[in-house]
């Protein structure tokens, strides 16, 4: 028989036959399995009934879905013909257990929410990168050889056309060594003086230049997207950062000792997930437990939290708790999906749930319902404060001689001597320093009459075994060992003091909360002290005033003793932090670049020589909070410049940044290089010059693990059976990548040798040096649970309860909280913190999302707090600018501050607040832009786009109450224009001409809605926002589609986004240089800035703005909105409506 | 070469020069086409298939003037235009019901993958890779007569004409309509469709063309003014509603 071969094969091809000029592959898109015999295979004549099924799947496997809310499920997808043909639940979660062989529960089951279903329709659509894309005028700034101005060192402007600019798809390799030279070029730049004179000629601060020392490696910034759902993928950023360290050794010829890695941004703490108060009053990052806890719960308290919708797979467990008899309360700003799941409702003014909190505490402490042991035994209320120079009493003042106790419950070491890894800390970890600066303690006996020491070892049943009963209430005199006579008052009492200005009819001024309500709030806690879930969500937390609600929601629980018990604690359910539990990360993240450890066996040596910093700098200007005479960032916190960025699936760093267009109009023009892996094209890669086309979820070569916030269980990334769907890479393997272009680049190998691993495919030595470290993972080996998640089964962290509650070791095993005296402080005695009137948890005032005048203070009579002065900082008292305000502190009894104004309110309009929470159906930007998606999102979902105004086939819209709207002409489903502070925003220096005015001023539907009182807007947060290439799409694509005709980024706007209207705010006391924490891994206890622990969070519910109509809502812009038009819509119901909604159709 | 050999091999030409000509741009292509030789290879391929009478070749011949005037430039800004309105015009499972695309991307895989070939870097409905699908079919065919295998022969000619059947010769004719406004790619998808029509004709088959146009269907609209017009809990409706299910199920299911 004669057969063909590849050679004859050829012939057959137009190249082979005519003899073309031109060349091409003779197979372009499909290979032959065959590759030698092209056309030598045929099915049987019956291929059909095998191939062509379309009810059957060929084979089956797990992915896990780990989109940013957070709770990551593994999930099952059928595949037929290699194409994933749908995505079901494993029901493995029933079968997890952990090393000690406790098993999950059924109830766990199904998991896997509406995104999930769809999914597969993302693995597959149309914006999936399909391979590493450059930006063309940063591609010909890198080949120009990266000309720059004499003077200032800056590039020349033409090569940097964000957003405007064409791109082109490069092989990944080029695209490595491309980065690596912008990484070399740009460190080199700004290392040493000649680096710090261009750095003073373009402006930045001298604070942030004094902090790089030299090292043009600081400016090289990476940012692992929320890092847990990747801890390898994403978290080797932070690897990345520390490996910047070898470049400086050869850009300023250091030694390794010398040498200075990258910097990483922070994660939790920049999405504003982070709850800042709670380190304040525990040292803890975040007290919280598994949402699983709810059955547990005899009360359930939701305050801000829209549980229902932003916990999918997750909100059964609120659901069940009720049918089981527990009673649920819900405090929000809006009649929200989940209220309908409640006993009762609770409407509040936006941003005073802390003044609500301390109208509680004011009846749980005055009529005595406060859990008096738990006060006494883990609280700081008991202990004396100095009246004269506000702080904590300490014993080495009043008693001669005092030496430190010797603690029991930490180690205390001197600076000079290593802590031993993490994962090995079975007690705190104190150095010595701190230790004598915090010293002991006082309280007043009641017994002797006298004060009392204690140290931070004596809590609970350690302090009642000392038999001293301590005065809750009380002034009292002690000498000094000096021989002064001082004042000192308990915190219970200075707190009692301040709170008489929350009585219940003020509070319910303040909030709009009944005065019954409130009174019947504190009598459920009461009732039910150590049975009581407080689940907070993000609501209150994005205001300015956040951290003062989280030491509100503190005071409550302690006082009701609803801390640490299983089924009575407190929790903060945003974002996705427990990074914690993962406390073998070291051997990873901050392997020691110069000593990488090649034997698979051995552990790795690891040397931090990366820094952190928070990335509310850089989008505040790129600069800290300097105002009036005084730099307020404190020193730990303080930023460096940023010319480089690197992130990884993350589009909130610019996409969904807060302000982001002011971010992206005046700051990012000063970043030289940004680069970031995405499989889906964001707002973010709009404006990026370096996008690598990387893995979907479907599709990982390279496994990986993650974790979740809200449950038990430790999820693997198993490796994917199916083929690429388009050329894309890893995540990991960009990293090694470009370490291996700057090897070739330096010709050194350390670059190369710290991946190594990588490039021989075997990760999983990575992951298992990270097992072996943590404790909650001690005893698994990788590979076993990979072989797991294949299956379906998820493992489950070794934890010592199951739900797991933040505390519970603290409450029922008497042990210190990480704090200096040990319990849980509600009093703060460190300047930043007295200076700014924070001494106590007062309430503020939002700082902008407020009728009244902003961030006011509100106090009766309290002399305990003494703030400095506007006039002190170096400005007036009446300056109410932006800048101003996060500065300014001022003191105003409720009485007169009701009587006062927004400044805005001189504006003609100005008088609505503007709320942007997290939305039902997406929840989350992830999977919003999906069409299926899209649709369900809002009313006004159109597959067919029957108004080519439409931006997609769904869009933004903002919730308004009917009867604002008429006063502003607005009717049901009108396009209306947003503003906020014309000072700052959209951006700074707009100006209605400019284009990029046009771009980010917001637009968007107008829904009415009598959820929301008037006054208040509402806009779901985390939307894709327009961009210069989506507003260009909207007015000259036929179609009207807000999508850039260059990248096919689709927004969901038609101008304008959600962050239009909000800005970055810097809080002083989230950047003080003394607070006293719990490091991220391990039970160390440092102080100051730690990423994601104790610094800036920003305030995106912080806006307050006027509302214009833009046009009428009908097709085309003719008449009303269809929907309102036919009368069924809220607000605007016809008679046949109304009687629809009296009933009167039941028969 | 034989007479059907080499009409095979014709149509197989025009298949892979298609396959090209839809594939993103390059500089080496459009020179092709910029010279001639584009064209001069699909006409004499064409004049080599009597069936074709119909298909006009002034679509191909109006393409070397097209690049000259629009450049390189803007025949890639045209690939980017149509490939990112409100659907990417170039894949089969974008005019496809979303919530069954992944069934019929999966059934379009299955023909490759019984016909034992593979893909990478693009998903399988790809119209340049649908095109080459057939070219590889065709040059099957063609082996298969050479070696005289009647059973093979014959099962790549029902290969063609069902892969026509269930996929390319259901879309091709709404893409041509969605992409008629544009320079290059206008004639281009409009010689691509008459060929498909062609080739159609030349197996029998007439298939079930998709005329799903976004934005022209008034069904819901119809069902919204029902509600509206008539004074009736609108509750009571849903059993109307019920009497377009049919339509609707077509629609969303």
């Amino acid at each position: 028989m004669k057969d063909f071969s590849r050679r004859e094969f050829l012939r057959w091809t137009l190249a082979g036959a005519a003899g073309l000029s031109v060349s091409w592959p003779v197979s372009a898109f499909l290979q032959p399995i065959d590759i030698e015999n092209p056309l030598g295979s045929y099915p049987d004549r019956d291929w059909e009934t095998v191939y062509r099924d379309k009810y059957k799947y060929d084979s089956i496997f797990t992915f896990t879905c780990a989109p940013n809310d957070t709770h990551n499920c593994i999930l099952r997808a059928y595949v037929r013909n290699g194409i994933i043909v749908r995505v079901m639940p494993t029901y493995g979660f029933s079968k997890a257990k952990d090393y000690y062989g406790n098993q999950a529960t059924a109830r766990w089951e199904p998991r896997c929410c509406n995104k999930a279903i769809v999914l597969s329709r993302r693995f597959y659509g149309d914006r999936r990168l399909k391979g590493t894309m450059v930006r063309k005028g940063f591609y010909e700034w890198v080949k120009a050889g990266f000309p720059r101005g004499q003077e200032d060192g800056k590039p020349p402007k033409e090569y940097f056309k964000r957003g405007e600019d064409t791109w082109l798809k490069v092989p990944h390799e080029e695209a490595f060594d491309i980065v690596a030279k912008a990484l070399a070029n740009i460190g080199t730049t700004y290392s040493g003086q000649p680096g710090k004179d261009f750095l003073e000629r373009q402006g930045y601060d001298p604070a942030m230049l004094e902090k790089m020392a030299g090292a043009g490696t600081q400016v090289l910034k990476f940012r692992g997207g929320m890092p847990l759902l990747g801890i390898t993928r994403l978290l080797g950023l932070v690897r990345m950062a520390n490996m910047m360290a070898i470049l400086d050794t050869h850009i300023r010829q250091t030694t390794p000792q010398d040498a200075v890695g990258g910097r990483h941004f922070d994660n939790y703490s920049w999405h504003t997930d982070l709850p800042p108060g709670h380190p304040m009053v525990s040292g803890q990052q975040t007290n919280d437990c598994d949402l699983s806890m709810a059955e547990h719960a005899k009360f359930i308290l939701l305050i801000g939290m829209n549980w229902i919708c932003t916990k999918m797979p997750d909100s059964h467990w609120l659901t069940e708790a009720r049918q089981r008899g527990s009673k649920v309360v819900t405090i929000a700003t809006e009649y929200q999906a989940t209220a309908n799941k409640c006993d009762e409702v609770i409407v509040i003014r936006p941003g005073t749930d802390h003044a609500l909190l301390l109208g509680i505490a004011r009846i749980l402490m005055e009529e005595k319902l406060f859990d008096e042991d738990y006060v006494k035994t883990f609280t700081d209320l008991p202990i004396l404060v100095r009246t004269d120079n506000l702080q904590y009493l300490r014993a080495s003042e009043v008693v001669p001689g005092y030496q430190l106790a010797a603690l029991k419950q930490a180690v205390v070491f001197t600076e000079d001597k290593s802590v031993p890894p993490p994962g090995t800390h079975e007690m705190q970890y104190v150095n010595d320093q701190m230790r004598a600066q915090w010293g002991d303690h006082l309280v007043w006996n009641v017994k002797t009459d006298k004060p009392e020491v204690i140290n931070r070892d004596m809590v609970g049943e350690h302090f009642k075994a000392m038999g001293v009963e301590p005065a809750l209430k009380g002034k009292f005199k002690v000498t000094t060992i000096d021989g002064a006579e001082v004042e000192v008052r308990t915190v219970f009492d200075i707190l009692t003091e301040y709170l008489n200005e929350f009585t219940v009819e003020n509070v319910s001024e303040i909030t709009w909360t009944p005065v019954e309500a409130i009174k019947n709030l504190a009598q459920y806690l009461a009732q039910n002290k150590a049975s009581t879930f407080l689940a907070v969500g993000m609501g209150p937390n994005q205001f300015f005033n956040a951290a003062l609600k989280d030491r509100g929601i503190h005071l409550v629980a302690a006082l009701t003793n609803n801390i640490g018990h299983i089924g009575g604690s407190n929790g903060s359910f945003a974002g996705n932090y427990r990074i914690a539990l993962y406390n073998g990360l070291p051997q990873f993240i901050i392997e020691n670049p110069f000593e990488p450890e090649l034997n698979p066996t051995e552990m790795a040596k690891p040397k931090p020589y990366l820094k952190f910093e928070s990335a509310h700098y850089f989008s505040h200007g790129d600069k800290p909070l300097r105002h009036g005479n005084k730099l307020f960032t404190g020193s730990t916190h303080i930023p460096t410049p940023t010319k480089f960025l690197w992130f990884a699936n993350s589009n909130s760093i610019i996409g969904n940044a807060k302000w982001s267009y002011d971010l992206i109009v005046n700051t990012m023009p000063k970043v030289e290089a940004i680069v970031m892996n995405e499989w889906w094209w964001t707002m973010s890669c709009e404006y990026s010059d370096v996008v690598f086309g990387v893995d979907s979820w479907a599709e990982f070569k390279t496994p990986d693990m993650c974790g979740s916030v809200t449950n038990p269980f430790n999820q693997v990334f198993p490796r994917s059976p199916i083929n690429r769907i388009h050329d894309t890479i890893g995540d990991i393997e960009t990293y090694a990548g470009v370490a291996k272009a700057l090897s070739k680049m330096t010709n050194d190998k350390r670059f190369e040798n710290y991946w190594h691993f990588i490039y021989k495919g075997e990760a999983d030595v990575y992951l298992d040096r990270i097992i072996k470290a943590s404790t909650s993972l001690k005893g698994y080996k990788f590979s076993t649970l990979e072989e797991l998640a294949f299956n379906g089964i998820p493992s489950m962290k070794n934890l010592r309860t199951y739900p797991k509650v933040v505390g519970w070791e603290q409450t029922n095993e008497n042990k210190p909280w990480y704090t200096k005296t040990g319990r849980l402080e509600f009093y703060r005695e460190e300047q930043e913190f007295i200076e700014t009137g924070e001494n106590l948890p007062v309430y503020r005032e939002p700082i902008d999302a407020t009728f009244y005048e902003p961030n006011v203070i509100v106090a009766g009579n309290t002399p305990m707090l003494r703030p400095m002065k506007p006039d002190q900082y170096g400005f007036k008292e009446e300056d109410l600018d932006t800048e101003s305000r996060q500065v300014r502190n001022i003191v105003k009894s409720w009485q007169e501050l009701k009587k006062t104004n927004h400044p805005l309110k001189k504006l003609e309009g100005y008088k609505y607040i503007f709320l942007t929470p997290k939305y039902r159906h997406g929840s989350h930007s992830t999977p919003i832009d999906l069409d299926v998606v899209t649709v369900w999102y809002g009313p006004f979902g159109d597959l067919f786009r029957h108004d080519k105004r439409m931006p997609w086939v769904g869009e933004a819209y903002v919730y308004i109450n009917p009867a604002d709207a008429r006063e502003n002409g607005i009717n049901d489903g009108d396009y209306i224009w947003i503003d906020a502070d014309p000072e700052d925003r959209p951006y700074h220096g707009w100006k209605k001409e400019d284009k990029d005015y046009k771009v980010a001023r917001l637009m968007c539907r107008a829904r009415y809605y009598k959820a929301v009182p008037q006054g208040i807007l509402m806009m779901w947060h985390n939307q894709y926002q327009s961009t210069h290439g989506t507003v260009k799409g909207h007015e000259e694509n036929p179609d009207g589609l807000a999508r850039n005709p260059l990248t096919n980024y689709q927004s969901l706007f038609r101008y304008g986004g959600h962050q239009s209207a909000t800005r970055a705010w810097l809080g002083p006391t989230l950047m003080t240089d003394s607070l006293v924490r719990k490091d991220v891994f391990g039970q160390k206890i440092g102080k100051g800035f730690l990423p994601d622990i104790h610094c800036p969070v920003g305030a995106p519910r912080e806006s307050f703005v006027k509302v214009t109509k833009a046009e009428d809502g009908g097709i085309g812009g003719k008449g009303l909105w269809r929907p309102a038009a036919a009368g069924f819509t809220a607000g605007n119901e016809n008679d046949v409506m109304k009687r629809y909604l009296n009933a009167e159709y039941i028969a | 070469m034989t007479n059907d050999k080499n009409k095979l091999f014709q149509r197989s030409l025009v298949y892979e020069l298609l396959s090209h000509a839809f594939a993103r741009p390059t500089l080496n292509f459009m020179d092709f086409v910029e010279s001639g030789e584009f064209c001069t290879h699909m006409v004499t391929s064409l004049k080599a298939l009597p069936y074709c009478g119909n298909v006009d070749p002034h679509n191909i011949e109006v393409l070397a003037n097209r690049v000259k005037a629009l450049r390189f430039d803007g025949v890639l800004s045209e690939y980017e235009e149509i490939t990112s309105y409100k659907i990417n015009y170039l894949y089969e499972c974008n005019y496809q019901n979303r919530f069954s695309a992944l069934t019929e991307m999966a059934d379009i895989a299955g023909f490759y993958k019984a016909f034992s070939y593979t893909y990478s870097g693009e998903k399988p409905d790809f119209l340049p890779m649908e095109l080459e699908f057939m070219r590889m079919v065709i040059l099957k065919e063609i082996r298969a007569i050479a070696n005289e295998e009647g059973e093979k022969v014959e099962i790549c000619a029902e290969v063609q004409k069902g892969f026509l059947d269930s996929h390319i010769g259901r879309w091709i004719p709404l893409m041509a309509s969605f992409l008629e406004p544009f320079t290059f790619y206008g004639p281009l998808a409009a010689f691509a469709h008459e060929w498909i029509q062609a080739e159609c004709t030349l197996m029998g088959i007439k298939p079930d063309v998709l005329d799903y146009v976004i934005g022209e269907d008034k069904i819901v609209d119809k069902i919204v003014d029902k509600v509206a017009d008539e004074e009736q809990c609108p509750v009571a409706f849903v059993e109307d509603w019920s009497k377009d299910h049919e339509t609707l199920s077509k629609l969303y299911t």
